[in-house]
C-alpha cells in the first residue's frame, strides 16, 4: 500500500469514526471546538503511525484513547482552557482505568445525539448550523462545505470558528433537550438536514459533484437520527420524504438538462431501492400512532406518486386529502396551490378553480408563474379558452426560464387555435 | 456511491445482527440479505466501503466489494 493509499484508507476511517469521537470528547471537555481539535490531533498521530502499523482492530477506540492522552497532556501543560483542570484530569484518568471500550459503548449513542443538538442549536444562524453539522457530523472539510454551497472557503471557515465561539460563550450545555424544549429543538435539527438535502437536490449537471452528494449526506444524517430517536414520527417522516425525493434524482432532469415535471418523468428511472426505503420509513412514522406531522404528510404525498407505476394510476383523492391535512398544519399559498392541482385531478377542474380563484389576491403569489399556469390549465379543461390563453400568456411573462416560457407560449398558441390538447 | 459487499463462504454465516445494526446506526445500510450474505451500502469512497467490509465479523471465506455504477448524476 502506498502512502497515499494508506492516507485514503485512514481518511475513510476518519469519516466513519470522527462524529462519535468528537461527541465523546465533547462530553469530557464540554467544548466542541476543543473536542474537534483533540480529535484532529489524534488523526495526525494516526496518519503518522498507521501507514506502518496498519489500521488497528478498533480504530474508534484507538483514536479516543489517543485523543484523551493528548487532552491530559494539554491540560497538565495548562494549554487548553480555563476549566477545573484537576477535576478534568481526574475524570479522564478514571475513565482510562474503566476501559475505553466499555465506556464508549455506554455513552456513544447519547453523545452523538447531544452533538447533533449542539450543532443545530438555535443560538446559531441557520447557515452556521448547516456548516457545523456538515463539519462535525459529516466530517466534511471547510473546502468541501464551501464548494458544496458555492461559498468562499474563507467565509465558511470564519462561520465555523464563530459558531464554535458562540456556543462556547453561550455556555450551551452538552445535553439532549428535555420536555417542552425537545420538539422545537428537534425541529431545528430536521430543518438543517432538509436544508442540506434541498441544496443537493437543486444541483444541476455541471455543478461540483460535492453538491448532489449533499443529498447522500442529508440522507445519511437523517437515517442516523432515525436510529438515535426511533420514537419520533417526524424523523421517520423526513427520512421517508428524502428517500422518495432522492429516488427521482435521475428522472427529474431531461437529456438537455431541462427540469422534467413529476407527471412527465420516466418512472422506470425512479430508484426502487430508495422508494422501498421511503415507504418503509413512512410506515414506521405511521405506526408510531399519532397523526403525521408536516414532513410525514409531505412524505405520504410523495409516496402516493411513488406507488403509482404510471401517472394515470395516481391516487389523487388521497393526495388531495393529504394536502388538506398539510394545509391545516402549515398553511401556505404554495401548499394551497398544490392542493388545488390535486383537488382538480380528483374532483374535476371546477373544484380546483374555486381554490385557485381565492389565491389570485395572495400577495406572495403575484409574480409566481405557476399560479396563472395552473389556472390556465383548469380554464382550458372547462372550455373557457380565451381566459385560458390570457393566463398562459401571463404565466409566460412571469417566468425567467426560457424553456418554461416557450412551453407556456405554446399552450397559449394552441388555446387560441381552438386547442384541443389541454395536456401537461 | 453504492457498493455491494458480498460474503462468499462454504460454511454458515454467524449472527450478523450486530454488524447490521452498526451499518444502520451509521446511516449507510441500504439493503441486505440474511441468507445470502450481502449488504448494499452507501459510502463516500471506495476506501470507506472497504473499511466497512473489513468490519464484517466473519473470517471463514472471501469478501467481495462491487461498486455499483450509475449512468449519470451519480448521487445515491
Amino acid at each position: 500500500m502506498t502512502l497515499s493509499d494508506a492516507h485514503r484508507a485512514i481518511d475513510a476511517v476518519w469519516r466513519i469514526e470522527s462524529p462519535r469521537l468528537i461527541a465523546g470528547l465533547t462530553r469530557i471537555v464540554r467544548d466542541v471546538g476543543v473536542a474537534e481539535e483533540l480529535a484532529q490531533d489524534a488523526l495526525v498521530v494516526a496518519l503518522e503511525k498507521w501507514p506502518e502499523s496498519g489500521v488497528p482492530e478498533n480504530p474508534g477506540a484507538w483514536l479516543m484513547a489517543t485523543a484523551k492522552h493528548r487532552a491530559i497532556d494539554a491540560v497538565r501543560r495548562n494549554v487548553m482552557l480555563e476549566r477545573k483542570h484537576a477535576d478534568l484530569v481526574r475524570e479522564m484518568e478514571t475513565q482510562k482505568e474503566m476501559g475505553i471500550e466499555a465506556e464508549m459503548d455506554d455513552h456513544i449513542g447519547d453523545d452523538l445525539l447531544r452533538l447533533v443538538f449542539i450543532a443545530c442549536h438555535p443560538v446559531l444562524a441557520t447557515e452556521s448550523r448547516v456548516a457545523l453539522t456538515l463539519r462535525l457530523l459529516g466530517g466534511l472539510t471547510t473546502d468541501e462545505i464551501a464548494r458544496a454551497f458555492l461559498a468562499p472557503e474563507a467565509t465558511v471557515a470564519q462561520r465555523i470558528v464563530r459558531a464554535k465561539r458562540t456556543l462556547s460563550e453561550a455556555n450551551v450545555p452538552f445535553e439532549v433537550p428535555r420536555g417542552a424544549d425537545f420538539e422545537g429543538r428537534l425541529s431545528s435539527v430536521l430543518e438543517v438536514i432538509y436544508l442540506i438535502f434541498n441544496e443537493g437536490y437543486s444541483a444541476t449537471a455541471g455543478d461540483d459533484l460535492l453538491r448532489p452528494a449533499l443529498c447522500e449526506e442529508a440522507l445519511r444524517l437523517g437515517r442516523i437520527l432515525g436510529e438515535l430517536v426511533p420514537s419520533e414520527a417526524e424523523v421517520h417522516g423526513l427520512i421517508a420524504l428524502m428517500e422518495i425525493q432522492a429516488s427521482r434524482f435521475k428522472a427529474r432532469v431531461g437529456p438537455s438538462g431541462e427540469a422534467v415535471p413529476l407527471f412527465d418523468q420516466d418512472r422506470a428511472q425512479w430508484d426502487r431501492v430508495l422508494v422501498r426505503r421511503g415507504l418503509v420509513a413512512l410506515e414506521r412514522a405511521e405506526k408510531l400512532g399519532s397523526a403525521l406531522g408536516p414532513y410525514g404528510l409531505q412524505a405520504a404525498i410523495a409516496a402516493c406518486h411513488a406507488r403509482a407505476h404510471a401517472a394515470n394510476e395516481t391516487d389523487w383523492q388521497q393526495i388531495a386529502a393529504l394536502y388538506d391535512a398539510l394545509a391545516q398544519l402549515t398553511p401556505s399559498p404554495v401548499i394551497e396551490l398544490n392542493r388545488a392541482v390535486a383537488v382538480a385531478m380528483a374532483f374535476g377542474p371546477a373544484a380546483g378553480l374555486e381554490i385557485v380563484d381565492a389565491l389570485r389576491s395572495e400577495p406572495s403569489l403575484q409574480n409566481y408563474h405557476l399560479l396563472p399556469a395552473v389556472r390556465g390549465d383548469f380554464l382550458m379543461k372547462l372550455g373557457r379558452i380565451d381566459e385560458a390563453r390570457a393566463e398562459f400568456e401571463r404565466a409566460a411573462s412571469l417566468t425567467r426560464n426560457s424553456r418554461e416560457r416557450n412551453l407556456l407560449l405554446e399552450r397559449a398558441r394552441s388555446a387560441s387555435e381552438g386547442g384541443k390538447n389541454a395536456g401537461r | 456511491m453504492r457498493f455491494m459487499v458480498l460474503v462468499k463462504a462454504s460454511e454458515a454465516l454467524p449472527d450478523m445482527r450486530a454488524y447490521n445494526e452498526q451499518l444502520a446506526r451509521a446511516g449507510v445500510l441500504l439493503d441486505h440479505g440474511t441468507i445470502a450474505g450481502y449488504w448494499l451500502i452507501q459510502a463516500r469512497s471506495q476506501e470507506e466501503a472497504m473499511e466497512w467490509a473489513k468490519r464484517v465479523p466473519f473470517h471463514g471465506g472471501e469478501i467481495e466489494i462491487h461498486r455499483l455504477l450509475e449512468v449519470s448524476h451519480d448521487v445515491v
